[in-house]
């Protein structure tokens, strides 16, 4: 039926994370098949992504790959990621102009914890710097030529003493780049291994963040060369018959777009795994036919939402691990909060999180001596039920989860708290400060941002996203809650769903006019080609390449740049003033407007997943269109909301399409457990999606005005966070 | 520039009397003296006050801390509009409000009036009507007015703005949970926030400080702890009497100061609102320097007392090193551009650690206009922005280490500095050392570099540049 989708051969879709490796494969017949490995193993194999490639191949462990049977392996992972967060990236030199080696470490001098008593700053990623001899002004005029032969004699020095990784960040060569180039040259000639210079890894205004974007590159490209090599190496090694023959490998990029092996550098790689997330939630809540999506992905230690109104969102500006980085990335914001966050009680007002119990000693109940976490106040209120949860805890790796031990520590919990509240309703308190948390983040990207959320339907995947997710839709307003057949591995799923993606971008920081336009209309053309170029030497077809350019926009005197679409000063003008009034609430029709960048995207679309492919019953699934009501294990009951519930516990595998329960229920998945909490009906679609729908109205609140160690949590934060919605407002105004 | 670059605002949540309930600070400074801009406006116009009004001040023997930080204030009625419920208000520090010198952080003025405009409880927007007229000619008028009162509307059409949506998302919990509901609550995390100092109350002990400044002036502080009722008096008799200078701090400043830093003492995220004062009790004497009546010049007080007070503070509880007790405001202008900048030096040591090279710290935390912004903004151009290695003060700890800054300019530009710590060294805690003093000076065309001390203005010509090293917090303990 599906037939010869991808050329007969097999398709990989990979998220190598910290913990886990999801694993999405196309069989040469056009089913998907799903495995998760941990990323780490060595007793039983040198890397998970090919270790699953093997295991799908039914090749032993170690074999060379048959990659003739490979027709591509798309991957995000976190190599660079970690050795960012780990400060383990290669020893890098820092070339930067003269009188500025300390800017990058004061950066902007603020303090990220303001009432911090020991004040902690980030560790700087280079070893070395070296202070060019130079200036150029902001206009361009030079000052100072480059002193070559002393630059010569410093960055020969700097290599010889064993450092291959230079970055060159030189005053104002955003735009004028001619003493970066020549810089850059020196240091090829030198030999150093990787050389990132400013102006191409990110060539906008800010030498702070473009500084940082700059070093991380030059930190991270080398760590991430070798970890894709490796990859890339052993899928298109010698056994490939032909080069035509060998398959393609590309990595996802922050920005949503995959890039070939050979052009995926550090300033890409960071948020890898959360950008196939957000491809992954995007694409199947299109194909699903809603238009308006927040992604929810809930896992053991945080949580990532993002938006989607028909585009991807994507920032320049972003702040990891200390590090400012000034490259596009999908808009994610992620929060502290997850099924391991930890709970604790004061003696007064309750919290969960931002610790967490992590995956070791993980959960209380995971039977290693861990701390109170979310997880375990779902297996308090019977939530996650032991019996439909896979035993592989204890020392053997053969325990159901441990359920005395959680509900001892609530009693004892409800004890100390000692206002006669049941453990229970301990647990469900809990529950509802880590929903309030992360409600609280979603309107970060929504409300905040003045997107109305209650339009929205709540894609919802993630380890632990399913046990949340109709409690997180009623906390903001949202009556659809989508849950992809393949929402346990959905970042994976993801990778194979995102579109080829090269990008150029170029400040410029002039007043909107007809000089201007001239200089957008030419840098279009020649960004444009630039991108282009790169995908064709990724091997995308010339005719599947779609360019789009972007004009950031922002009325003079703010800092808030929006992105148009490239075309007449009119037309930008009113698609300007359309998402400002959006966004903020109001125009200022009588300020000046400026252009702050050009951005340039060239994307290619891969045809062989234009087919919806059918989701194989490997993953406990059965295709058709069965409409009988689904098949009844058991009953369970939970708590949840300051009530007990009876509720049918159902097999994922059991649900076929058509098939529709009514909440309070259990559906118990492969790789998740989804609470339908009362109020709440799922529906399964046509192409297996459990689809849930709020079918009795909410009823409001009834809350005393005694003070509760629950909700004074839930109200304190509730009211900072309208302080900083207010001071985001203040920020974006234009004056 | 100020608001958006520097993030030199914060927004906060009141309930029915004013009393804060929550707060996005972003510097400290604002948090704990904000209620005062609210508790004057109730006071003032109390009855009067109608759905859709909005009003402003900075007067800061009313309610404000020094002119360029403008505070707008909105009630916030019930369903039936006739009973305020909450208020919500948001402080911007204007970039020019008028007075002696552009950018208004003049180191001259020996009164109030010579710092700019003062506003003190305006009437801003009339049931949803901006009262553009009314306010243009308030800060074009007085002896010294606001030299581009464009720029300063729309930043008050920015807190404006900040305040409805603040405005609009408390009534969004009202709808949701009830307005009894709400108001309780608003009481109950302040009761939380009291016990959490209380807490605190009950561990420290007893301390005393007295710190002295290049003016010859000292700040002096008494803590004094009963543990059995979980309180605390600080009590700042001993302080030098008002100047004739504007190192004068309104009592606000002092009382954001020690809300600060018991907040740090805490060491624990708890909410930051009214309640945390409750068990403190701040004595300040009348007509001191840290309680200055009409007409003191006061624009230092804000920015630098109020580091020499955190300083006192911390030094009284045994707690924290020494900061650079300054935070080295730097403004400069012409008729067509102000820019004002605060420069960092390193963090305090304490017990147990080293203190941080270069990064704002205690009362503010500013952010420096990225470089490029600068010089493609302002004709200037950063010839050195670089950390002073090995400057921070000795001990067993060491404090963090200062920063140099030159700053070259390309047109002719005035230029004025108002910092402290100049002559006299940040003091070295429990036996550690102290730190090293900060200077300013100017490189003048011939090549000359001419010393101008800790507060000073002067005209530099095209090819000259101010160079400025901050001071250095002292070392914890023996070293």
């Amino acid at each position: 039926m599906a037939g010869q989708i991808g050329g007969g051969k097999w398709h990989f879709f990979i998220d190598r994370g910290g913990t886990f490796t999801d694993v999405v494969a196309r069989s040469p017949d056009g089913n998907l098949k799903a495995l998760k490995l941990l990323s780490e193993n060595p007793e039983a194999y040198e890397d998970a992504a090919l270790e699953a490639i093997r295991r799908f191949l039914d090749v032993a462990s170690g074999a060379p790959l048959p990659t003739q049977r490979i027709g591509a392996v798309k991957m995000g992972t976190t190599v660079a990621t970690n050795a960012l967060l780990e400060r383990k990236g290669d020893a890098t030199a820092l070339v930067i102009t003269r009188g500025l080696a300390d800017q990058l470490e004061i950066g902007t001098q603020a303090r990220p914890d303001i009432f911090a008593r020991q004040i902690v700053k980030p560790e700087m990623l280079y070893c070395r710097v070296v202070e060019a001899d130079e200036r150029v002004r902001a206009d361009g005029a030079v000052e100072r030529p480059l002193d070559i032969a002393a630059l010569r004699h410093s960055l020969a020095q700097a290599n010889a003493d064993g450092i291959d990784s230079v970055a060159i960040v030189l005053m104002h060569a955003y735009a004028h780049p001619a003493h970066e180039q020549q810089a850059a040259a020196l240091a090829r000639e030198i030999g150093f291994g990787q050389v990132s210079v400013s102006h191409e890894i990110a060539p906008l205004i800010k030498i702070v963040p473009r500084g940082d974007t700059t070093v991380a590159d030059a930190y991270l490209s080398p760590v991430l060369r070798r970890y894709v090599d490796r990859v890339a190496g052993a899928l298109t090694g010698e056994n490939a018959d032909a080069l035509n023959d060998a398959p393609r490998v590309l990595f996802m990029a922050s920005s949503g777009g995959l890039k070939a092996a050979e052009t995926f550098r550090g300033r890409d790689a960071i948020l890898s795994g959360p950008a196939g997330g957000v491809v992954g939630m995007a694409e199947t809540g299109r194909r699903a036919s809603f238009e308006k999506l927040i992604g929810f992905d809930m896992g053991g230690t945080s949580t990532d939402v993002a938006h989607f109104a028909g585009d991807y969102e994507r920032t320049f500006e972003t702040q990891i691990a200390g590090v400012r980085l000034s490259v596009p990335m999908l808009r994610v914001h992620t929060v502290a909060a997850g099924g391991g966050s930890i709970i604790t009680f004061d003696g007064m007002r309750f919290r969960v999180g931002p610790e967490s119990a992590g995956a070791n000693p993980g959960p209380k109940c995971y039977r290693r001596g861990g701390p109170l976490t979310v997880t375990d106040a779902n297996v308090m209120l019977g939530k996650l039920n032991p019996q439909f949860f896979p035993a592989i805890f204890g020392p053997d790796s053969d325990q159901p989860l441990e359920t005395d031990a959680v509900r001892t520590a609530f009693s004892e919990l409800a004890h100390e708290v000692g206002d006669g509240r049941s453990a229970e309703e301990i647990a469900d308190g809990a529950i509802r400060i880590a929903v309030e948390n992360m409600a609280n983040a979603i309107k970060k990207i929504s409300v905040e941002r003045g997107y109305d959320v209650t339009e929205y339907a709540l894609n919802c995947f993630g380890s632990a996203g399913g046990q949340h997710a109709c409690l997180i839709a009623d906390t903001l307003g949202i009556d659809t809650v989508l849950i992809h057949p393949l929402s346990g591995l959905l970042s994976a799923y993801g990778m194979g769903l995102a579109p080829q993606r090269a990008s150029r971008e170029q400040s410029i920081e002039a007043p909107l006019n007809s000089e201007t336009m001239h200089r957008l209309e030419t840098l279009a053309y020649e960004l444009g080609s630039a991108a282009t170029e790169e995908l064709l030497d990724e091997g995308v077809e010339h005719d599947a390449i779609v360019i789009e350019s972007f004009v950031h926009l922002r009325y003079q005197g703010t800092d808030t740049a929006l992105a148009v679409p490239l075309s007449e000063p009119g037309f930008m003008l009113r698609d300007f003033e359309a998402i400002h009034r959006q966004r903020f609430g109001f125009v200022s029709p009588e300020k000046p407007i400026f252009v702050a960048a050009i951005e340039v995207a060239a994307t290619g679309t891969d045809e062989t997943m234009a087919v919806a492919p059918s989701v194989s019953g490997d993953i406990g699934l059965k295709p058709g269109t069965d409409r009988r009501a689904p098949q009844l294990r058991e009953t369970t009951r939970f708590y949840s909301r300051a009530q007990w519930h009876d509720a049918p516990v159902y097999m994922r595998g059991d649900l076929a399409p058509g098939h529709t329960i009514d909440g309070p229920a259990l559906v118990i998945e492969p790789n998740q457990t989804v609470v339908v909490e009362a109020g709440w009906s799922p529906w399964v679609s046509g192409d297996n999606d459990i689809v849930l729908t709020r079918i009795e109205p909410r009823r409001r609140e009834m809350l005393s005005d005694k003070a509760d160690p629950i909700l004074l949590e839930v109200f304190n934060n509730l009211f900072m966070a309208i302080a900083e919605q207010m001071g985001v407002s203040a920020t974006v105004t234009p004056r | 520039m100020n608001i958006k670059e520097r993030l030199d605002f914060s927004c906060a949540v009141f309930d029915a009397n004013g009393a804060l309930v929550a707060n996005a600070p972003h510097l400290p400074v604002h948090l704990g003296s904000m209620d005062r801009s609210v508790e004057t406006i109730i006071r003032a116009r109390s009855g009067e006050m109608r759905p859709g009004d909005a009003y402003m001040l900075n007067a800061p023997y009313n309610g404000g801390t020094h002119l360029p930080d403008i505070t707008v204030i909105t009630p916030v009625f019930d369903e039936t509009g006739t009973r305020v419920v909450f208020y919500v208000a948001s402080r911007g520090h204007h970039e020019d409000i008028g007075g002696l010198t552009p950018g208004s952080m003049t180191p001259r003025a020996t009164t109030i009036e010579e710092e700019g405009v003062l506003i003190d409880n305006f009437h801003l927007v009339d049931r949803g009507r901006f009262l553009e007229n009314e306010t243009r000619a308030l800060l074009s008028g007085g002896k010294y007015p606001a030299r581009r009162p464009d720029k300063n509307i729309a930043d008050l059409k920015a807190q404006i703005a900040a305040n409805a949506k603040g405005e609009a998302e408390l009534r969004r919990m009202v709808k949701h949970f009830g307005l009894d509901v709400v108001s309780a609550y608003m009481r109950h995390v302040q009761d939380n926030a009291e016990e959490a100092v209380r807490r605190l109350l009950a561990k420290l002990d007893d301390g005393h400080y007295r710190v002295e400044t290049d003016q010859g002036t000292a700040v002096e502080v008494r803590i004094t702890v009963d543990r059995e009722n979980r309180s605390a008096k600080v009590d700042f008799n001993g302080t030098s009497a008002q100047q004739p200078n504007n190192f004068n701090a309104p009592e606000p400043v002092t009382r954001a100061a020690v809300l600060y830093t018991f907040r740090v003492m805490v060491d624990e995220p708890i909410p930051m609102n009214a309640g945390c004062l409750k068990p403190i009790e701040i004595t300040i004497p009348e007509g001191s320097m840290l309680r200055p009546t009409y007409p003191a010049a006061v624009v230092a007080g804000n920015v630098e007392t109020s580091q020499i007070v955190t300083n006192a503070l911390f030094g009284a509880l045994n707690a924290l090193g020494s900061s650079q007790g300054t935070m080295n405001n730097l403004t400069f202008g012409n008729d067509r551009v102000q820019y004002y900048e605060t420069l960092c030096s390193g963090a305090p040591a304490g017990p147990g650690f080293d203190g941080a090279a270069a990064v704002h710290v205690h009362m503010t935390n500013t952010r420096l206009t990225d470089p490029e912004i600068l010089e493609l903004r302002y004709p200037v151009l950063l010839e050195e922005f670089s950390i002073r290695r090995g400057s921070g003060g000795k001990g067993q700890w060491h404090s963090g280490d200062g920063t140099r800054r030159v700053i070259r300019f390309l047109e002719r530009m005035h230029c004025a500095i108002l910092s402290g710590y100049r002559t006299v060294h940040p003091f070295g805690l429990n036996g550690g050392g102290p730190g090293e003093t900060g200077s300013n000076a100017v490189r003048r065309g011939d090549g000359s570099v001419e010393d101008i001390g800790g507060c000073a203005e002067t005209l530099l010509e095209p090819g000259e540049a101010i160079i400025i090293s901050t001071p250095t917090g002292g070392g914890f303990g023996t070293p």
